[in-house]
Formats: C-alpha cells, sequence, structure tokens
C-alpha cells in the first residue's frame, strides 16, 4: 500500500498541469423534510447477478420484507448499484414518498457512500440509509446451505428495518481546508515529503529542532544499494532551502497545536522567537536514533564502539583500515529482548555492508559477525553471500549463551562458543562494534500535543497496517520514516512520498466534510463526568453551571474537532446521557432485539 | 426444525472484525449461519446493556469482536472492551447464564480464515450447551430490565425527532 501511494505521487506529479481540467462539480436537490413523519421504509433487495440470489431465495426476502412493519415498498433489483437501479430507487423514493431505505445487498465498507449519494439524489438525509450485508457475510460463506442463508438474510433485513427506524438526519460541517503542510522533522523523509509536495504545488513548513537538517543520514557513509549518500543529501538540503513553496525552519519546536483535519493552528519556538501556524495536514518524520549500548565494556573502553561510530571514526578512514588486524561485530546487542523485543532490521546489513567494506579495504583484516539471527532480508542476502565469499566469519550465539568481553591491559578479548564447533573461540579484537539497533526519540510531547498515542515502544503507528500505512489514527495526520519502525533509506523515502501524496489527495479539495458519526449528549446526561477519563482523543469536558442562567446542571461538553465517533464515552454511560450519531442505544437495540424477536416466524 | 439452530449475536468493529468477516465472504470461506453481525464502530461502543438485552431476549449465544490489542483504530476501545467482558462474564455468572455463551475476539482485518474458525467454533460450542432459557425463572432480573424500556422508548422518540 505504501509503495502503491508513493507510485501514486510520482504519477501526479507528471499529471499536474492537467489535473482539475476534467472534474465536474456534483450538487444535490434542497434536502426534503422529514421530521416528524412516520417511518415509511422501502426495501431494496440486490440479487448481485448470482452472487446473492445463486444461493439466498431472493423472491422468499421480498415477501417476507413487505409484511415488516414500517415497510411501504420492497424490490428486487438485478444490480442494485447499477445505473439503471440507482435511477429506479430515487423514482420509488419520490413515488412511495420514502423517508428511510434498507438496501440488502453487499458490504457497507464499499457501497453505503454511493447509496448515500442516491438518497441525497432523492432529496433524502444521506443517513437514512442502512445496508444488509447479505452477500459478504451471507450468501458468499453459506453457498451450501440455501434455506438456512435465506433465513438469515430475512433476519438481517429485519434487523435493518429495525435500526433504520430509529435513524434520523445528520448534518455534516462544511470545513475550510488550509493548503498547507506541517512537516515536524528534517531529515531526508522530511525532506522528500516537502519535496514531493511542493512538486505537487503544495506549500510545507518544514520544522526541525536541531541546527541542520540531514537527521541520521549525516552519519551515514552510503545507502544498502551502495551509492555514496553525501551528494544525494547535500543535493536535498539545496532543494529545499531553494523552494519557494518550503519553509524551513531549524532549532524550531512545536509547542502547542490545535484545530482538526483541514484547519490546524500551532505555535512554534524558533530559537528565541514565537511564530504561529496554520496548515491542513501534518506529517510526523521525527526519525528515531541509535540506541546506546550498556553491555560489553561500551563506554569504558574507546575501541567499543557503536556501528554509527565506527563507521564516522574508522571505517572509511584509509589510515585506521591499513594497520587493523582483526574487527569483531556483536548483533542484536539490546535487542529482541524482553525490554525491547522489537528487530529493528538494518543493523544486519548495516554490519556486512561495514564487515565487505573492511574486506575490501584490507583483505588482511580478520572480520567475525556474532549474531543469533541474520536477518539480510530481501534482496539484502546478496550482502551476506559477498561477506562470506570475502572470508568474513558468522558466528552464531544465543540469548543465553552471549559473547562474554574482557579487556586486560588495553587488549579486549570476546569468547564464544561456537555453536558447530562446539568449542569455545576467542577473538582478540582491536575494535568491537556493537549493532545496537535502532530506538524511538522521545516524541511523547509531540504525540500529546496532537492527541495520538505511540505504541509500547514509542514509535508511531499507522491507522491501520496494511490499509492506512501512513495515515495516523487522527484525521489529517501521517507519519513516514523511522518515527514508524526502523528502516533503511529507501523504504523511508518511499514512505516519505506516499505521505506526501496522501496529504495531497487530502489537501487539493477546497473544503471538506467533518464527520458526521460523533458524540453528542442527551437530555439524561447528569454531568457525572464518567465518560471524560475514558475517551482517548480528549474530546470530552466538563463545564461548570452558569450561574447567571439559574442553572444548577454540570454538563458534559464535545468538541466535535476531537471526537472521533469511537462510542467508548457511550458504552461507558450506563444513563444514556451520550451516544454516537449512527450507532445510538436505540438503533444497537432495535438491531439486537430484531434479531432474537421473529427469529421463528422468519423459518 | 429438528437441528437446534441457536441465535448468536456478533458485534462486529467497523475497522478489523467487520471486514475480515467481509473478507471471509470474498474468500468463500464457509462458516455456520447462526452469526446475525451487528456492525458497531469499534469493540469499545458496545455497552454491556446491549450484550445483557441480547441474553435476556432469548439469544444463544453473544460474540463481540475488535481489533488485536494495539491495533484498535480508536486506540483503546479493545482495552475497554475487554474490561468489560470481564463484568459480562461475572454478570452472566451471576444470574444464572452459562458465561461460555459470551465470548471477545480479537480479528484483523486481514485474518478471514480466524474469523470463519472462531465463528464456526462458538457456533459448535453454543449447539452444544443447547438452547439458552429466555427467562431466568425466579429472577428479579427480567421485571428490572423490563422498567427500563418505556424510558429508552422515549428517548426513541426524541431522537427521531431530534433535527441536528
Ligand atoms: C544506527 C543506524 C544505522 C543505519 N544504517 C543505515 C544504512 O546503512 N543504510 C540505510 O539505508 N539506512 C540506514 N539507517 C536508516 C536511515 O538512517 C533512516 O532510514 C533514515 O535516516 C530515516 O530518516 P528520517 O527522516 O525518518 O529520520 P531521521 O534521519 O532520524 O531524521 C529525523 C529528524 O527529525 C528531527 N526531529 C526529531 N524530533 C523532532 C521534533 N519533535 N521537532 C522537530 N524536529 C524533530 C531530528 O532532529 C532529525 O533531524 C540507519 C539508521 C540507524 C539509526
Ligand atoms: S476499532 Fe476495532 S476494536 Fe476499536
Amino acid at each position: 500500500m505504501g509503495q502503491a501511494t508513493a507510485a501514486a505521487a510520482g504519477a501526479s506529479r507528471l499529471l499536474i498541469k492537467k489535473r482539475g481540467t476534467q472534474v465536474k462539480k456534483k450538487g444535490f436537490p434542497k434536502e426534503r423534510i422529514i421530521v416528524g413523519k412516520t417511518p415509511t421504509v422501502g426495501v431494496f433487495v440486490c440479487s448481485c447477478g448470482v452472487n446473492i440470489s445463486g444461493t439466498v431465495d431472493v423472491d422468499k426476502v421480498v415477501e417476507y420484507a413487505a409484511q415488516l412493519p414500517d415497510v411501504a415498498y420492497v424490490e428486487n433489483n438485478l444490480f442494485s448499484c447499477s445505473v439503471d437501479a440507482q435511477e429506479s430507487i430515487i423514482q420509488k423514493i419520490i413515488d412511495f414518498k420514502l423517508n428511510r431505505v434498507v438496501i440488502a445487498a453487499c458490504t457497507p465498507r464499499t457501497h453505503e457512500r454511493m447509496f448515500q449519494e442516491t438518497l441525497r439524489n432523492a432529496r433524502l438525509n444521506g443517513f437514512m440509509v442502512e445496508m444488509a450485508n447479505i452477500r459478504n457475510q451471507n450468501s458468499w460463506v453459506h453457498q451450501k446451505d440455501g434455506i438456512s442463508a435465506t433465513r438469515k438474510a430475512k433476519d438481517q433485513v429485519r434487523m435493518a428495518v429495525a435500526k433504520v427506524a430509529h435513524n434520523y438526519p445528520l448534518r455534516q460541517d462544511r470545513i475550510h481546508v488550509v493548503k498547507k503542510t506541517l512537516i515536524v522533522g528534517g531529515g531526508v523523509v522530511g525532506m522528500v515529503s516537502a519535496l514531493t509536495l511542493a512538486g505537487l504545488g503544495i506549500e510545507s513548513i518544514l520544522v526541525e529542532q536541531s541546527e541542520i537538517l540531514g537527521g541520521n543520514t549525516l552519519k551515514l557513509e552510503t545507502c544498502f544499494k551502495g551509492q555514496r549518500v553525501a551528494p544525494m543529501l547535500e543535493d536535498l538540503i539545496k532543494r529545499v532551502n531553494k523552494d519557494k513553496r518550503i519553509r524551513v525552519l531549524t532549532q524550531a519546536n512545536l509547542v502547542y497545536v490545535a484545530g482538526s483535519v483541514g484547519n490546524f493552528q500551532g505555535h512554534l519556538q524558533v530559537r528565541s522567537k514565537e511564530a504561529f501556524i496554520e496548515f491542513g495536514a501534518a506529517i510526523m518524520a521525527t526519525g528515531a536514533k541509535e540506541a546506546i549500548p550498556s553491555e560489553y565494556l561500551y563506554g569504558k573502553l574507546s575501541n567499543v564502539m557503536t556501528q554509527l561510530s565506527f563507521d564516522e571514526n574508522v571505517l572509511y578512514k584509509n589510515e585506521k583500515t591499513n594497520t587493523i588486524k582483526c574487527v569483531a561485530f556483536i548483533q542484536c546487542v539490546g535487542s529482541r529482548e524482553p525490554e525491547r523485543p522489537y528487530c529493528s532490521r538494518i543493523c544486519c546489513i548495516h554490519s556486512v555492508r561495514a564487515a565487505i567494506t573492511l574486506k575490501k579495504a584490507n583483505s588482511k583484516i580478520k572480520v567475525y559477525i556474532l549474531y543469533r539471527d541474520m536477518r539480510t532480508y530481501g534482496e539484502w542476502e546478496e550482502h551476506y553471500k559477498t561477506a562470506r565469499d570475502l572470508g568474513v566469519v558468522f558466528i552464531r550465539y544465543t540469548v543465553d549463551h552471549k559473547p562474554k568481553v574482557t579487556e586486560i591491559a588495553g587488549q579486549l578479548t570476546v569468547k564464544i562458543k561456537d555453536p558447530l564447533l562446539d568449542i569455545e573461540v576467542k577473538i582478540k579484537p582491536d575494535y568491537l562494534i556493537l549493532s545496537s539497533g535502532v530506538v524511538a526519540n522521545d516524541n511523547k510531547k509531540l504525540a500529546d500535543n496532537f492527541k495520538f498515542t505511540t505504541n509500547e515502544d514509542g514509535f508511531f503507528t499507522g491507522a491501520h497496517p496494511k490499509l492506512k500505512p501512513v495515515d495516523l489514527s487522527i484525521a489529517g495526520l501521517f507519519l513516514a520514516g523511522i518515527c514508524n519502525y526502523p528502516k533503511p533509506l529507501d523504504e523511508s523515502i518511499e514512505q516519505a512520498k506516499a505521505a506526501a501524496h496522501r496529504v495531497f489527495i487530502l489537501l487539493s479539495q477546497n473544503e471538506i466534510k467533518s464527520e458526521a458519526i460523533k458524540a453528542f449528549i442527551t437530555d439524561q446526561c447528569d454531568g457525572c463526568a464518567l465518560c471524560i477519563d475514558v475517551c482517548p482523543f480528549h474530546a470530552l469536558s466538563i463545564q461548570m453551571p452558569d450561574k447567571t442562567k439559574s442553572e444548577n446542571r454540570v454538563r458534559v461538553l464535545i468538541d466535535p474537532a476531537l471526537c472521533q465517533g469511537c462510542g467508548i464515552c457511550a458504552a461507558t454511560c450506563h444513563k444514556d446521557g451520550i451516544m454516537v450519531h449512527g450507532f445510538t442505544k436505540p438503533q444497537l437495540m432495535a438491531q439486537v432485539r430484531a434479531a432474537i424477536n421473529g427469529m421463528e416466524e422468519s423459518c | 426444525m429438528s437441528r437446534f439452530e441457536p441465535v448468536i449475536i456478533g458485534f462486529l468493529c467497523n475497522w478489523c472484525s467487520y471486514t475480515g468477516a467481509d473478507l471471509a465472504g470474498v474468500a468463500r470461506l464457509q462458516y455456520p449461519p447462526n452469526l446475525r453481525p451487528i456492525r458497531v464502530m469499534c469493540s469499545g461502543m458496545v455497552s454491556p446493556d446491549l450484550v445483557m438485552e441480547a441474553f435476556l431476549k432469548g439469544a444463544d449465544g453473544v460474540m463481540v469482536m475488535g481489533c488485536h490489542p494495539g491495533e484498535c483504530h480508536y486506540l483503546e476501545g479493545n482495552t475497554k472492551a475487554a474490561a468489560r467482558a470481564r463484568v459480562i462474564t461475572l454478570v452472566l455468572d451471576d444470574i444464572g447464564i452459562n458465561p461460555d455463551r459470551f465470548r471477545l475476539n480479537w480479528i484483523s482485518s486481514a485474518e478471514a480464515s480466524v474469523f470463519a474458525e472462531l465463528v464456526t467454533e462458538f457456533t459448535i460450542r453454543i449447539q452444544k450447551l443447547g438452547p439458552q432459557q429466555t427467562r431466568p425463572q425466579n429472577s428479579d432480573t427480567e421485571p428490572k430490565h423490563e422498567m427500563q424500556n418505556p424510558k429508552s422508548g422515549e428517548k426513541q422518540r426524541d431522537l427521531k425527532n431530534n433535527v441536528t
């Protein structure tokens, strides 16, 4: 998904001149007022070709639906989603003065929006429709039992009719979109995001907390493919600084954020000055850092080093590599252990590549890599093969039998039991490199500011690992790079482009509609405040009674910009004082009751 | 009807389990036809009242399905659901309904086969347990619960008239 989105960013860049030239704006007729009218429900049962009718007896479902309470009209469509059927549905809504509709067809996850538009075209509020999922969750999964499937379809229709009777019109507010992006973090990912957006005509503010752009990449000599990193980085920095659509702020920190998707406001501290910014979307590109080891005499001896400091101080210095005799790497230092259970993915490849570089600089150097599992995944397996061919020695160890490192008179000794030879091997390296892995930056404040959470290890996670990998769980916020999880440069860059494209889609609109599925307070709320603590988005607060208006009730207030409509509050409140539109207690209760009642009749 | 066909209510969260169930359809995985799915936004939206109502009205089993821990679309709805599940189990035991008739499961949007397996397994379990006694005898749960109905009926009317 991430890769596909990154590719879409590339394609969009090429099409940018033509973008928007073929757009026709859709309008809807004025909504009919239905408040106070008794429910008149139209049921449209889809055959989906033979997808549904091949298993479910659609005629029986139609017949059954016709006698349900509130149902005024029923028809069967070959494909309810076809243009013909849409027109027929609109006409029937008008002819039979239907004020609610049930579509018994496929899944609301793919088709609800479309049917909402159908209703709007028939002057009904889009939220007066419910779908009964009689395909994905019925005909397709009960193919051998038509009788039961038909019975279930009747039940599903009855449940949907019962729910829709409780539906009421919902409004979606229009939000004016600020066409500017905030990018937090000026590493490669932040820069590539900004440049991708600039290419698509979107402005951004690139906020970097340190004095310089570049992040971890400043410390890398080559990428895994072997190209030198410095020229690429210099070019990126130059382009970012030159582009008029990118405002670069170094030594800058975000101190405060308000607002929501399409319209955020923020305060920045830039050196000693404060700045106020507005933006419609934001990308988190705050990166991560190399872990500091706590084992193997690290910090006590200067020749026990981390990967990055070995690269910087030894590996690429000929005067050093010419005189070295022996080097040892220990992998998984502090990683894949209870305190830090994950794998950092880059360390194995990084060490193997360093070993190759050493061997190529001076083939006489003895190189040992002590590892638990060699994870040179995908195409990087090639590096592992090359290293072996060059004579790098790989010795495996287990977490219960870690290598032992000692020092006598400045001489390091590493003892490890070779499991293949079943003997203890002694290595006397000039340098010991600890592959300590990647740990998250402390960005709790940033996460708190935007009200998203980090995972247990402090990394940011996508709203959905597969379907929405670069979206954060808060609308309008995206992520890319190693603030998400450790990954090599090329994968980071891909994610940067993907995040930029997600922002581009959002900010290409002048206006967006707010979600309608949000919490609301009912008359039953007595201000007990039980719901406030459980809200993961801090959308609820308490309002003290206004004595001047002789009020005596404490009230719970909802910030609609923060509410995501999860309903944790609603399920916590046993007084029905707070509910979520579209999933109110009466709606869900009606479904539950309908699922059970009439079970016998529908057999 | 000769075979016992239990009524099982399933609350499926929109983001993971409902999507997983849809995918089971796409993959044509076959499972017993007894589950009556109700889509909710999050497993954390499922009030214990809904589960209890299902049992008191005579459901033979209830499943609540959400995203895996750490993957809830709303960050922590599923942890709330897990906490409530423990309470629901206790209450069911208290009022004489076998807590095995209730189940909370995590299903990701990709785990179509897990969904089909869990529904199959649960249906077999409920078939073995037999029909649930709708109205627990000598229990005051039912009248109390009936008393709530007129109230929620009022609210339903309020809501219908509520122009938002
Ligand atoms: C030890 C190690 C070895 C690696 N080896 C390789 C390798 O050999 N090959 C390879 O391809 N990749 C390697 N990588 C991975 C590579 O470095 C990353 O993929 C890449 O740097 C990701 O860039 P980024 O922009 O996401 O993060 P970073 O490079 O970490 O940049 C993040 C930037 O955000 C800034 N920042 C952080 N928090 C804030 C804040 N709150 N406000 C403002 N600014 C903030 C930081 O100062 C930094 O400049 C390695 C990484 C590590 C840690
Ligand atoms: S959204 Fe699936 S459990 Fe919360």
